[in-house]
Protein backbone atom coordinates (compact mmCIF):
# COMPACT_ATOMS: atom_id res chain seq x y z
CA UNK A 1 0.00 0.00 0.00
CA UNK A 2 2.82 2.39 0.92
CA UNK A 3 6.31 2.10 -0.49
CA UNK A 4 9.47 4.09 0.16
CA UNK A 5 12.07 3.59 -2.56
CA UNK A 6 15.55 4.84 -1.64
CA UNK A 7 14.13 8.01 -0.04
CA UNK A 8 16.35 10.83 1.24
CA UNK A 9 14.68 13.52 3.34
CA UNK A 10 16.10 16.12 5.66
CA UNK A 11 15.86 19.47 7.33
CA UNK A 12 18.25 22.22 6.32
CA UNK A 13 21.46 20.84 4.88
CA UNK A 14 21.52 17.34 6.35
CA UNK A 15 19.54 14.22 5.52
CA UNK A 16 17.55 12.46 8.22
CA UNK A 17 16.34 9.60 6.02
CA UNK A 18 19.33 8.27 4.11
CA UNK A 19 18.08 6.17 1.21
CA UNK A 20 15.27 4.54 3.14
CA UNK A 21 13.30 1.75 1.49
CA UNK A 22 10.34 0.12 3.18
CA UNK A 23 6.90 -1.28 2.48
CA UNK A 24 3.65 -1.08 4.43
CA UNK A 25 1.16 -3.74 3.43
CA UNK A 26 -2.53 -3.01 3.00
CA UNK A 27 -4.56 -3.95 6.07
CA UNK A 28 -1.50 -4.15 8.29
CA UNK A 29 -0.73 -2.42 11.55
CA UNK A 30 2.91 -1.58 11.07
CA UNK A 31 4.95 -0.22 13.95
CA UNK A 32 8.19 1.66 13.36
CA UNK A 33 10.55 1.50 16.31
CA UNK A 34 14.06 2.70 16.86
CA UNK A 35 16.19 4.95 19.01
CA UNK A 36 15.82 8.73 19.19
CA UNK A 37 16.98 10.43 16.01
CA UNK A 38 16.38 7.33 13.88
CA UNK A 39 14.01 9.29 11.62
CA UNK A 40 10.77 7.55 12.63
CA UNK A 41 8.63 10.69 12.80
CA UNK A 42 10.32 11.98 9.64
CA UNK A 43 8.87 8.97 7.79
CA UNK A 44 5.36 10.04 8.82
CA UNK A 45 5.98 13.70 7.98
CA UNK A 46 7.19 12.64 4.55
CA UNK A 47 4.10 10.53 3.89
CA UNK A 48 1.76 13.32 4.96
CA UNK A 49 3.51 15.79 2.65
CA UNK A 50 5.01 18.03 5.33
CA UNK A 51 8.49 17.13 4.10
CA UNK A 52 9.49 16.64 0.47
CA UNK A 53 11.91 13.86 -0.50
CA UNK A 54 15.19 15.11 -1.97
CA UNK A 55 15.75 11.77 -3.61
CA UNK A 56 13.75 8.60 -4.13
CA UNK A 57 10.04 7.93 -4.46
CA UNK A 58 7.15 7.51 -2.04
CA UNK A 59 4.27 5.55 -3.54
CA UNK A 60 0.74 5.19 -2.18
CA UNK A 61 -0.54 2.24 -4.17
CA UNK A 62 0.74 3.25 -7.58
CA UNK A 63 0.40 7.00 -6.98
CA UNK A 64 3.59 8.93 -6.24
CA UNK A 65 3.28 11.24 -3.23
CA UNK A 66 6.45 13.22 -3.92
CA UNK A 67 4.88 16.35 -5.37
CA UNK A 68 1.53 16.17 -3.59
CA UNK A 69 0.44 18.89 -1.18
CA UNK A 70 -0.62 17.94 2.37
CA UNK A 71 -4.22 18.72 1.42
CA UNK A 72 -4.09 16.45 -1.64
CA UNK A 73 -2.63 13.70 0.52
CA UNK A 74 -5.51 14.16 2.98
CA UNK A 75 -7.95 13.87 0.09
CA UNK A 76 -6.30 10.58 -0.85
CA UNK A 77 -7.25 9.23 2.59
CA UNK A 78 -3.92 9.48 4.42
CA UNK A 79 -4.39 11.04 7.84
CA UNK A 80 -1.87 11.78 10.53
CA UNK A 81 -2.39 12.04 14.27
CA UNK A 82 0.62 14.10 15.31
CA UNK A 83 2.75 13.51 18.37
CA UNK A 84 1.86 16.85 19.96
CA UNK A 85 -1.68 17.81 20.99
CA UNK A 86 -3.63 18.95 17.97
CA UNK A 87 -7.11 19.62 19.36
CA UNK A 88 -8.50 23.12 19.78
CA UNK A 89 -8.87 23.36 23.57
CA UNK A 90 -11.53 26.10 23.62
CA UNK A 91 -13.78 24.30 21.14
CA UNK A 92 -16.11 21.51 22.15
CA UNK A 93 -15.26 17.87 21.48
CA UNK A 94 -17.93 17.73 18.78
CA UNK A 95 -16.63 20.89 17.09
CA UNK A 96 -13.16 19.37 17.05
CA UNK A 97 -14.58 16.28 15.40
CA UNK A 98 -16.36 18.45 12.81
CA UNK A 99 -13.08 20.22 12.07
CA UNK A 100 -11.69 16.86 11.00
CA UNK A 101 -13.96 17.13 7.96
CA UNK A 102 -12.83 20.63 7.03
CA UNK A 103 -12.12 19.70 3.41
CA UNK A 104 -15.68 18.43 2.93
CA UNK A 105 -17.97 21.04 1.41
CA UNK A 106 -21.27 19.14 1.74
CA UNK A 107 -22.79 19.91 5.15
CA UNK A 108 -25.05 16.86 5.03
CA UNK A 109 -22.06 14.64 4.40
CA UNK A 110 -20.23 16.25 7.34
CA UNK A 111 -23.27 15.65 9.58
CA UNK A 112 -23.46 12.02 8.46
CA UNK A 113 -19.74 11.50 9.11
CA UNK A 114 -20.01 13.10 12.56
CA UNK A 115 -22.86 10.74 13.33
CA UNK A 116 -20.80 7.78 12.13
CA UNK A 117 -17.80 8.84 14.24
CA UNK A 118 -19.99 9.24 17.34
CA UNK A 119 -21.47 5.81 16.71
CA UNK A 120 -18.01 4.34 16.34
CA UNK A 121 -16.59 6.10 19.41
CA UNK A 122 -19.54 6.32 21.84
CA UNK A 123 -17.48 8.08 24.52
CA UNK A 124 -17.59 11.18 22.29
CA UNK A 125 -21.34 11.39 22.73
CA UNK A 126 -20.97 11.68 26.50
CA UNK A 127 -18.37 14.42 26.23
CA UNK A 128 -19.66 16.08 23.04
CA UNK A 129 -20.38 19.50 24.53
CA UNK A 130 -17.37 19.65 26.83
CA UNK A 131 -14.37 21.75 25.91
CA UNK A 132 -11.63 19.61 24.39
CA UNK A 133 -9.12 21.28 26.70
CA UNK A 134 -10.96 19.87 29.72
CA UNK A 135 -10.31 16.25 28.66
CA UNK A 136 -7.39 14.22 29.96
CA UNK A 137 -4.37 13.66 27.73
CA UNK A 138 -5.51 10.17 26.82
CA UNK A 139 -9.04 11.27 26.02
CA UNK A 140 -7.66 14.04 23.83
CA UNK A 141 -5.55 11.50 21.99
CA UNK A 142 -8.64 9.35 21.42
CA UNK A 143 -10.59 12.35 20.10
CA UNK A 144 -7.69 13.16 17.74
CA UNK A 145 -7.77 9.56 16.61
CA UNK A 146 -11.56 9.59 16.19
CA UNK A 147 -11.31 12.83 14.20
CA UNK A 148 -9.43 10.96 11.45
CA UNK A 149 -12.59 9.04 10.65
CA UNK A 150 -14.29 12.20 9.38
CA UNK A 151 -12.38 11.64 6.14
CA UNK A 152 -12.74 7.85 5.91
CA UNK A 153 -9.02 7.13 6.12
CA UNK A 154 -7.28 4.53 4.01
CA UNK A 155 -4.06 4.90 5.95
CA UNK A 156 -3.72 6.34 9.46
CA UNK A 157 -0.35 7.65 10.58
CA UNK A 158 0.09 7.63 14.35
CA UNK A 159 3.05 9.44 15.82
CA UNK A 160 3.90 8.13 19.30
CA UNK A 161 0.31 7.68 20.52
CA UNK A 162 1.46 6.57 23.97
CA UNK A 163 3.50 9.68 24.69
CA UNK A 164 2.70 11.23 28.09
CA UNK A 165 -0.11 8.80 28.94
CA UNK A 166 -0.62 6.94 32.19
CA UNK A 167 -0.56 3.10 31.93
CA UNK A 168 -4.35 2.69 31.99
CA UNK A 169 -5.00 5.32 29.29
CA UNK A 170 -2.03 3.97 27.35
CA UNK A 171 -3.71 0.53 27.24
CA UNK A 172 -7.03 2.10 26.23
CA UNK A 173 -5.41 4.00 23.35
CA UNK A 174 -3.56 0.91 22.14
CA UNK A 175 -6.70 -1.24 22.38
CA UNK A 176 -8.54 1.34 20.29
CA UNK A 177 -5.79 1.35 17.68
CA UNK A 178 -5.84 -2.46 17.55
CA UNK A 179 -9.63 -2.58 17.23
CA UNK A 180 -9.67 -0.02 14.45
CA UNK A 181 -7.06 -2.07 12.66
CA UNK A 182 -9.10 -5.26 13.12
CA UNK A 183 -12.00 -3.45 11.45
CA UNK A 184 -9.86 -3.18 8.33
CA UNK A 185 -7.96 0.09 8.59
CA UNK A 186 -4.28 0.23 7.66
CA UNK A 187 -2.22 1.87 10.39
CA UNK A 188 1.38 3.02 10.33
CA UNK A 189 2.50 3.83 13.83
CA UNK A 190 5.70 5.23 15.24
CA UNK A 191 6.25 4.16 18.82
CA UNK A 192 8.99 4.77 21.34
CA UNK A 193 7.65 2.00 23.55
CA UNK A 194 9.16 -0.81 21.47
CA UNK A 195 7.61 -3.84 23.13
CA UNK A 196 4.05 -2.54 23.47
CA UNK A 197 4.09 -1.12 19.96
CA UNK A 198 5.28 -4.34 18.37
CA UNK A 199 2.90 -6.48 20.42
CA UNK A 200 -0.23 -4.88 18.96
CA UNK A 201 1.30 -4.59 15.47
CA UNK A 202 1.17 -7.13 12.68
CA UNK A 203 4.45 -5.91 11.21
CA UNK A 204 7.49 -4.22 12.63
CA UNK A 205 10.16 -1.97 11.18
CA UNK A 206 13.32 -1.11 13.06
CA UNK A 207 15.08 2.08 11.99
CA UNK A 208 18.42 3.47 12.96
CA UNK A 209 20.18 6.62 11.73
CA UNK A 210 17.69 7.14 8.92
CA UNK A 211 17.99 3.66 7.47
CA UNK A 212 16.04 0.42 7.73
CA UNK A 213 17.76 -2.09 10.00
CA UNK A 214 15.14 -4.78 10.35
CA UNK A 215 11.63 -5.53 9.08
CA UNK A 216 9.17 -8.39 9.14
CA UNK A 217 6.16 -9.59 11.04
CA UNK A 218 5.89 -8.40 14.61
CA UNK A 219 6.86 -11.85 15.88
CA UNK A 220 9.98 -11.95 13.68
CA UNK A 221 11.06 -8.54 14.88
CA UNK A 222 10.23 -9.23 18.52
CA UNK A 223 12.16 -12.53 18.46
CA UNK A 224 15.24 -11.03 16.89
CA UNK A 225 17.97 -11.27 19.53
CA UNK A 226 19.25 -7.77 18.76
CA UNK A 227 15.89 -6.16 19.54
CA UNK A 228 16.45 -6.60 23.27
CA UNK A 229 19.00 -3.83 23.14
CA UNK A 230 16.29 -1.48 21.80
CA UNK A 231 14.06 -2.28 24.79
CA UNK A 232 16.82 -0.86 26.95
CA UNK A 233 16.96 2.30 24.89
CA UNK A 234 20.02 1.30 22.91
CA UNK A 235 20.60 0.68 19.20
CA UNK A 236 20.90 -2.42 17.08
CA UNK A 237 24.53 -1.50 16.33
CA UNK A 238 25.34 -1.75 20.02
CA UNK A 239 24.00 -5.30 20.08
CA UNK A 240 26.55 -6.46 17.49
CA UNK B 1 -32.47 20.75 22.54
CA UNK B 2 -34.28 22.14 25.59
CA UNK B 3 -31.68 24.88 25.96
CA UNK B 4 -32.11 25.86 22.32
CA UNK B 5 -35.88 26.08 22.77
CA UNK B 6 -35.46 28.28 25.83
CA UNK B 7 -33.04 30.53 23.94
CA UNK B 8 -35.42 30.79 20.97
CA UNK B 9 -38.33 31.62 23.27
CA UNK B 10 -36.26 34.30 25.01
CA UNK B 11 -35.29 35.77 21.65
CA UNK B 12 -38.90 35.88 20.42
CA UNK B 13 -40.01 37.50 23.69
CA UNK B 14 -37.21 40.10 23.40
CA UNK B 15 -38.21 40.91 19.80
CA UNK B 16 -41.87 41.33 20.81
CA UNK B 17 -40.92 43.62 23.70
CA UNK B 18 -38.66 45.63 21.39
CA UNK B 19 -41.35 45.84 18.70
CA UNK B 20 -43.98 47.32 21.03
CA UNK B 21 -41.52 49.49 22.97
CA UNK B 22 -41.93 52.78 21.04
CA UNK B 23 -45.71 52.29 20.97
CA UNK B 24 -45.81 51.98 24.75
CA UNK B 25 -43.08 54.46 25.68
CA UNK B 26 -43.79 57.82 24.04
CA UNK B 27 -41.00 59.77 25.74
CA UNK B 28 -38.73 61.07 22.94
CA UNK B 29 -35.60 61.06 25.12
CA UNK B 30 -36.11 57.43 26.13
CA UNK B 31 -36.89 56.44 22.54
CA UNK B 32 -33.69 58.14 21.47
CA UNK B 33 -31.69 56.13 24.02
CA UNK B 34 -33.41 53.00 22.72
CA UNK B 35 -32.40 53.83 19.13
CA UNK B 36 -28.77 54.28 20.14
CA UNK B 37 -28.93 51.08 22.17
CA UNK B 38 -30.19 49.12 19.16
CA UNK B 39 -27.46 50.66 16.99
CA UNK B 40 -24.90 49.48 19.53
CA UNK B 41 -26.49 46.02 19.64
CA UNK B 42 -25.87 45.86 15.87
CA UNK B 43 -22.36 47.32 16.14
CA UNK B 44 -21.24 45.16 19.05
CA UNK B 45 -22.66 42.02 17.40
CA UNK B 46 -20.86 42.92 14.16
CA UNK B 47 -17.62 43.66 16.04
CA UNK B 48 -17.99 40.30 17.77
CA UNK B 49 -17.87 38.49 14.40
CA UNK B 50 -14.26 39.62 14.15
CA UNK B 51 -13.16 40.24 17.73
CA UNK B 52 -15.14 37.46 19.35
CA UNK B 53 -15.04 34.69 16.76
CA UNK B 54 -11.45 35.11 15.52
CA UNK B 55 -9.92 36.66 18.65
CA UNK B 56 -8.60 39.62 16.62
CA UNK B 57 -9.52 42.58 18.85
CA UNK B 58 -10.00 45.57 16.59
CA UNK B 59 -9.95 49.03 18.13
CA UNK B 60 -10.32 50.65 14.73
CA UNK B 61 -13.66 49.53 13.38
CA UNK B 62 -15.22 52.82 14.47
CA UNK B 63 -13.42 54.22 11.41
CA UNK B 64 -15.85 52.19 9.27
CA UNK B 65 -18.71 53.63 11.30
CA UNK B 66 -17.42 57.02 10.11
CA UNK B 67 -16.88 55.81 6.56
CA UNK B 68 -20.49 54.58 6.53
CA UNK B 69 -21.74 57.92 7.87
CA UNK B 70 -19.76 59.91 5.30
CA UNK B 71 -20.56 57.55 2.43
CA UNK B 72 -24.26 57.85 3.23
CA UNK B 73 -24.19 61.63 3.44
CA UNK B 74 -21.98 62.19 0.40
CA UNK B 75 -23.92 59.75 -1.79
CA UNK B 76 -27.23 61.32 -0.73
CA UNK B 77 -25.84 64.68 -1.83
CA UNK B 78 -24.41 63.35 -5.10
CA UNK B 79 -27.54 61.40 -6.04
CA UNK B 80 -29.91 64.07 -4.66
CA UNK B 81 -31.63 61.61 -2.33
CA UNK B 82 -34.20 63.55 -0.28
CA UNK B 83 -35.04 62.81 3.33
CA UNK B 84 -37.77 60.19 3.58
CA UNK B 85 -38.35 56.46 3.71
CA UNK B 86 -36.39 55.80 0.52
CA UNK B 87 -33.31 57.25 2.19
CA UNK B 88 -33.06 54.15 4.37
CA UNK B 89 -32.24 52.23 1.17
CA UNK B 90 -28.90 54.06 1.19
CA UNK B 91 -27.82 52.24 4.36
CA UNK B 92 -26.69 49.04 2.62
CA UNK B 93 -25.04 51.12 -0.12
CA UNK B 94 -22.98 52.93 2.52
CA UNK B 95 -22.21 49.56 4.09
CA UNK B 96 -20.93 48.16 0.80
CA UNK B 97 -18.73 51.23 0.21
CA UNK B 98 -17.17 50.77 3.67
CA UNK B 99 -16.77 47.02 3.10
CA UNK B 100 -14.87 47.66 -0.15
CA UNK B 101 -12.61 50.13 1.64
CA UNK B 102 -12.15 47.63 4.47
CA UNK B 103 -10.71 44.97 2.15
CA UNK B 104 -7.22 46.49 1.58
CA UNK B 105 -7.04 47.83 5.14
CA UNK B 106 -8.00 44.46 6.54
CA UNK B 107 -5.55 42.68 4.26
CA UNK B 108 -2.70 44.80 5.63
CA UNK B 109 -3.77 44.72 9.31
CA UNK B 110 -4.37 40.97 9.31
CA UNK B 111 -0.79 40.28 8.34
CA UNK B 112 -0.11 40.95 12.02
CA UNK B 113 -1.42 39.28 15.15
CA UNK B 114 -2.45 40.07 18.72
CA UNK B 115 -1.10 43.36 20.13
CA UNK B 116 0.36 44.51 16.83
CA UNK B 117 -3.03 44.06 15.19
CA UNK B 118 -4.68 46.11 17.95
CA UNK B 119 -2.16 48.92 17.51
CA UNK B 120 -2.56 48.95 13.73
CA UNK B 121 -6.34 49.16 14.01
CA UNK B 122 -6.03 52.07 16.46
CA UNK B 123 -3.79 53.77 13.89
CA UNK B 124 -6.49 53.21 11.25
CA UNK B 125 -9.01 55.13 13.34
CA UNK B 126 -6.79 58.17 13.54
CA UNK B 127 -5.78 57.91 9.88
CA UNK B 128 -9.46 57.96 8.87
CA UNK B 129 -10.20 60.78 11.30
CA UNK B 130 -7.34 62.85 9.85
CA UNK B 131 -8.56 62.12 6.35
CA UNK B 132 -12.05 63.28 7.31
CA UNK B 133 -10.58 66.53 8.65
CA UNK B 134 -8.32 67.14 5.68
CA UNK B 135 -10.16 65.89 2.60
CA UNK B 136 -12.24 69.05 2.71
CA UNK B 137 -13.39 68.73 -0.89
CA UNK B 138 -15.12 65.49 0.02
CA UNK B 139 -15.96 65.77 3.71
CA UNK B 140 -16.10 69.55 4.22
CA UNK B 141 -13.45 69.15 6.93
CA UNK B 142 -14.20 70.09 10.51
CA UNK B 143 -17.37 71.94 9.48
CA UNK B 144 -18.92 68.57 8.64
CA UNK B 145 -21.70 67.67 6.25
CA UNK B 146 -25.46 67.84 6.62
CA UNK B 147 -27.43 64.67 5.91
CA UNK B 148 -30.91 64.62 4.36
CA UNK B 149 -33.59 65.83 6.76
CA UNK B 150 -36.32 63.23 7.36
CA UNK B 151 -39.72 64.22 6.00
CA UNK B 152 -41.50 63.38 9.27
CA UNK B 153 -41.41 65.37 12.50
CA UNK B 154 -42.89 65.61 15.98
CA UNK B 155 -43.66 62.65 18.18
CA UNK B 156 -43.41 60.30 15.18
CA UNK B 157 -39.82 61.36 14.45
CA UNK B 158 -38.12 58.54 16.36
CA UNK B 159 -40.43 55.72 15.27
CA UNK B 160 -38.99 54.95 11.79
CA UNK B 161 -35.43 55.16 13.12
CA UNK B 162 -36.30 52.83 15.98
CA UNK B 163 -37.69 50.14 13.67
CA UNK B 164 -34.85 50.45 11.16
CA UNK B 165 -32.33 50.19 14.03
CA UNK B 166 -34.23 47.16 15.33
CA UNK B 167 -34.23 45.56 11.87
CA UNK B 168 -30.50 46.22 11.48
CA UNK B 169 -29.80 44.73 14.92
CA UNK B 170 -31.86 41.62 14.10
CA UNK B 171 -30.13 41.19 10.74
CA UNK B 172 -26.67 41.41 12.31
CA UNK B 173 -27.66 38.99 15.09
CA UNK B 174 -29.06 36.56 12.51
CA UNK B 175 -25.89 36.80 10.39
CA UNK B 176 -23.69 36.31 13.48
CA UNK B 177 -25.76 33.30 14.56
CA UNK B 178 -25.59 31.83 11.06
CA UNK B 179 -21.82 32.32 10.91
CA UNK B 180 -21.41 30.80 14.39
CA UNK B 181 -23.27 27.65 13.35
CA UNK B 182 -21.66 27.37 9.92
CA UNK B 183 -18.41 25.88 8.66
CA UNK B 184 -17.06 29.45 8.42
CA UNK B 185 -17.80 30.03 12.10
CA UNK B 186 -16.13 26.81 13.16
CA UNK B 187 -13.03 27.76 11.22
CA UNK B 188 -13.04 31.27 12.72
CA UNK B 189 -13.23 29.77 16.21
CA UNK B 190 -10.38 27.43 15.35
CA UNK B 191 -8.33 30.51 14.37
CA UNK B 192 -9.19 32.14 17.71
CA UNK B 193 -8.16 29.02 19.57
CA UNK B 194 -4.86 28.39 17.83
CA UNK B 195 -4.17 30.00 14.48
CA UNK B 196 -1.03 28.00 13.76
CA UNK B 197 -2.86 24.76 14.51
CA UNK B 198 -5.70 25.85 12.20
CA UNK B 199 -3.14 26.62 9.49
CA UNK B 200 -1.58 23.22 10.06
CA UNK B 201 -4.96 21.60 9.62
CA UNK B 202 -5.19 23.24 6.20
CA UNK B 203 -7.69 26.01 7.01
CA UNK B 204 -7.16 29.06 4.81
CA UNK B 205 -6.95 31.46 7.72
CA UNK B 206 -6.06 34.65 5.81
CA UNK B 207 -9.17 34.59 3.65
CA UNK B 208 -11.46 33.76 6.58
CA UNK B 209 -10.06 36.47 8.86
CA UNK B 210 -10.46 39.03 6.09
CA UNK B 211 -14.08 37.92 5.57
CA UNK B 212 -14.80 38.51 9.26
CA UNK B 213 -13.04 41.90 9.14
CA UNK B 214 -15.08 43.01 6.12
CA UNK B 215 -18.44 41.66 7.38
CA UNK B 216 -17.91 43.54 10.67
CA UNK B 217 -17.03 46.72 8.74
CA UNK B 218 -20.12 46.36 6.52
CA UNK B 219 -22.61 46.28 9.39
CA UNK B 220 -20.81 48.85 11.54
CA UNK B 221 -20.85 51.18 8.53
CA UNK B 222 -24.60 50.64 8.10
CA UNK B 223 -25.05 51.68 11.73
CA UNK B 224 -22.87 54.72 10.97
CA UNK B 225 -25.12 55.63 8.04
CA UNK B 226 -28.21 55.29 10.22
CA UNK B 227 -26.54 57.49 12.82
CA UNK B 228 -25.77 60.17 10.20
CA UNK B 229 -29.39 60.16 9.02
CA UNK B 230 -30.78 60.28 12.57
CA UNK B 231 -28.46 63.06 13.78
CA UNK B 232 -28.79 64.81 10.35
CA UNK B 233 -25.16 65.83 10.22
CA UNK B 234 -21.77 64.19 10.29
CA UNK B 235 -18.39 65.55 11.30
CA UNK B 236 -15.04 63.93 12.11
CA UNK B 237 -14.84 63.69 15.92
CA UNK B 238 -18.31 62.14 16.21
CA UNK B 239 -18.10 59.95 13.12
CA UNK B 240 -14.69 58.51 13.98
CA UNK B 241 -14.85 58.41 17.74
CA UNK B 242 -12.37 56.24 19.70
CA UNK B 243 -15.05 55.81 22.36
CA UNK B 244 -17.16 53.87 19.86
CA UNK B 245 -14.34 51.37 19.50
CA UNK B 246 -14.04 51.07 23.23
CA UNK B 247 -17.82 50.75 23.53
CA UNK B 248 -18.09 47.90 21.01
CA UNK B 249 -15.28 45.96 22.71
CA UNK B 250 -16.59 46.71 26.20
CA UNK B 251 -20.13 45.63 25.32
CA UNK B 252 -18.90 42.36 23.81
CA UNK B 253 -16.62 41.60 26.75
CA UNK B 254 -19.27 42.57 29.33
CA UNK B 255 -21.94 40.31 27.85
CA UNK B 256 -19.63 37.51 26.73
CA UNK B 257 -17.19 37.85 23.86
CA UNK B 258 -17.53 35.18 21.18
CA UNK B 259 -21.15 34.39 22.06
CA UNK B 260 -24.28 35.55 20.22
CA UNK B 261 -26.11 36.78 23.30
CA UNK B 262 -23.08 38.48 24.87
CA UNK B 263 -22.85 41.64 22.72
CA UNK B 264 -26.65 42.06 22.92
CA UNK B 265 -26.63 41.88 26.73
CA UNK B 266 -23.56 44.10 26.86
CA UNK B 267 -25.11 46.77 24.64
CA UNK B 268 -28.41 46.67 26.55
CA UNK B 269 -26.53 47.24 29.82
CA UNK B 270 -23.75 49.59 28.81
CA UNK B 271 -25.36 52.02 26.35
CA UNK B 272 -28.35 53.16 28.49
CA UNK B 273 -26.00 53.43 31.52
CA UNK B 274 -23.55 55.46 29.49
CA UNK B 275 -26.33 57.79 28.29
CA UNK B 276 -27.55 58.15 31.88
CA UNK B 277 -24.07 58.98 33.20
CA UNK B 278 -23.55 61.49 30.40
CA UNK B 279 -26.74 63.34 31.33
CA UNK B 280 -26.35 62.94 35.08
CA UNK B 281 -22.72 63.99 35.48
CA UNK B 282 -21.86 65.97 32.33
CA UNK B 283 -18.23 66.16 33.39
CA UNK B 284 -16.55 63.27 31.66
CA UNK B 285 -17.37 60.97 34.58
CA UNK B 286 -19.08 58.70 32.08
CA UNK B 287 -15.62 57.98 30.65
CA UNK B 288 -14.37 57.01 34.11
CA UNK B 289 -17.29 54.59 34.44
CA UNK B 290 -16.30 53.10 31.05
CA UNK B 291 -12.79 52.43 32.29
CA UNK B 292 -14.01 51.20 35.66
CA UNK B 293 -16.49 48.82 34.11
CA UNK B 294 -13.84 47.45 31.75
CA UNK B 295 -11.57 46.72 34.73
CA UNK B 296 -14.37 45.06 36.69
CA UNK B 297 -15.29 42.85 33.74
CA UNK B 298 -11.71 41.81 32.96
CA UNK B 299 -10.86 41.13 36.60
CA UNK B 300 -14.07 39.54 37.88
CA UNK B 301 -15.89 38.06 34.88
CA UNK B 302 -13.28 37.77 32.12
CA UNK B 303 -15.56 35.55 30.06
CA UNK B 304 -18.47 37.98 30.37
CA UNK B 305 -21.89 37.85 32.01
CA UNK B 306 -23.62 35.38 29.70
CA UNK B 307 -21.06 32.52 29.75
CA UNK B 308 -20.49 33.01 33.50
CA UNK B 309 -24.23 32.86 34.20
CA UNK B 310 -24.66 29.87 31.87
CA UNK B 311 -21.85 27.95 33.59
CA UNK B 312 -23.25 28.84 37.02
CA UNK B 313 -26.67 27.44 36.10
CA UNK B 314 -25.11 24.34 34.52
CA UNK B 315 -22.96 23.63 37.57
CA UNK B 316 -25.97 24.03 39.90
CA UNK B 317 -27.99 21.63 37.75
CA UNK B 318 -25.19 19.06 37.69
CA UNK B 319 -24.84 19.31 41.49
CA UNK B 320 -28.55 18.64 41.90
CA UNK B 321 -28.37 15.49 39.80
CA UNK B 322 -28.07 12.21 41.64
CA UNK B 323 -24.50 10.93 41.24
CA UNK B 324 -24.29 7.75 39.18
CA UNK B 325 -21.87 4.89 39.66
CA UNK B 326 -18.94 5.12 37.23
CA UNK B 327 -19.20 2.83 34.24
CA UNK B 328 -16.80 -0.08 34.04
CA UNK B 329 -13.65 0.57 32.04
CA UNK B 330 -14.35 -0.77 28.58
CA UNK B 331 -13.34 -0.15 25.04
CA UNK B 332 -14.00 3.34 23.74
CA UNK B 333 -15.19 1.83 20.47
CA UNK B 334 -18.78 0.84 19.84
CA UNK B 335 -19.30 -2.87 20.35
CA UNK B 336 -21.25 -2.91 17.11
CA UNK B 337 -18.19 -1.77 15.29
CA UNK B 338 -19.28 0.51 12.52
CA UNK B 339 -16.37 -0.74 10.47
CA UNK B 340 -15.06 0.29 7.13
Amino acid sequence: MLTFQNVCVGYGGSDILKGLSLTVEEGSLTCIVGPNGAGKSTVLRTVSGLLKPRKGTVLFGNTPLNGATPRRILEMGILQVPQERSLFPQLSVLENIRLGGFILKDRKLVDARVEAVVERFPFIKDRARELAGSLSGGQQKLVEFARCFMLEPKLILLDEPSMGLDPQTFRQVFETVAEVHREGCTVLMVEQNTKSGLQIATHGIVMESGTLRLSGTNVEVLQNPAIGQLFLGGTLSMAK
Amino acid sequence: MKRKRVQAAMMVAAVIVAAVFPLVVSNAAIDSVAIFTLMYVAMASAWNILGGFTGYVSLGHASFFGVGAYAFTILCHVWHVPGGWITFAMLPVAGVVAALIAIPFGWVALRTRKHTFVVITIAYLFIFQLLAYNLTGLTNGSAGLGSPIPSWTGSFFNIPFFYVALALALIVIAVAAWIRSSRLGLHLLAIRDDEDRALGLGIKTGRLKLSAFVIAALFIAMAGALYAYYITYVYPPFAMNPLDDLAMALMSFTGGVGTIAGPIIGALLVEPSQQYFTVAFQSGLNLVTYGGLFLVVILLIPRGLWPTLRDFVASRQSRQRVPQAPAAETSVLSSEGGGQ
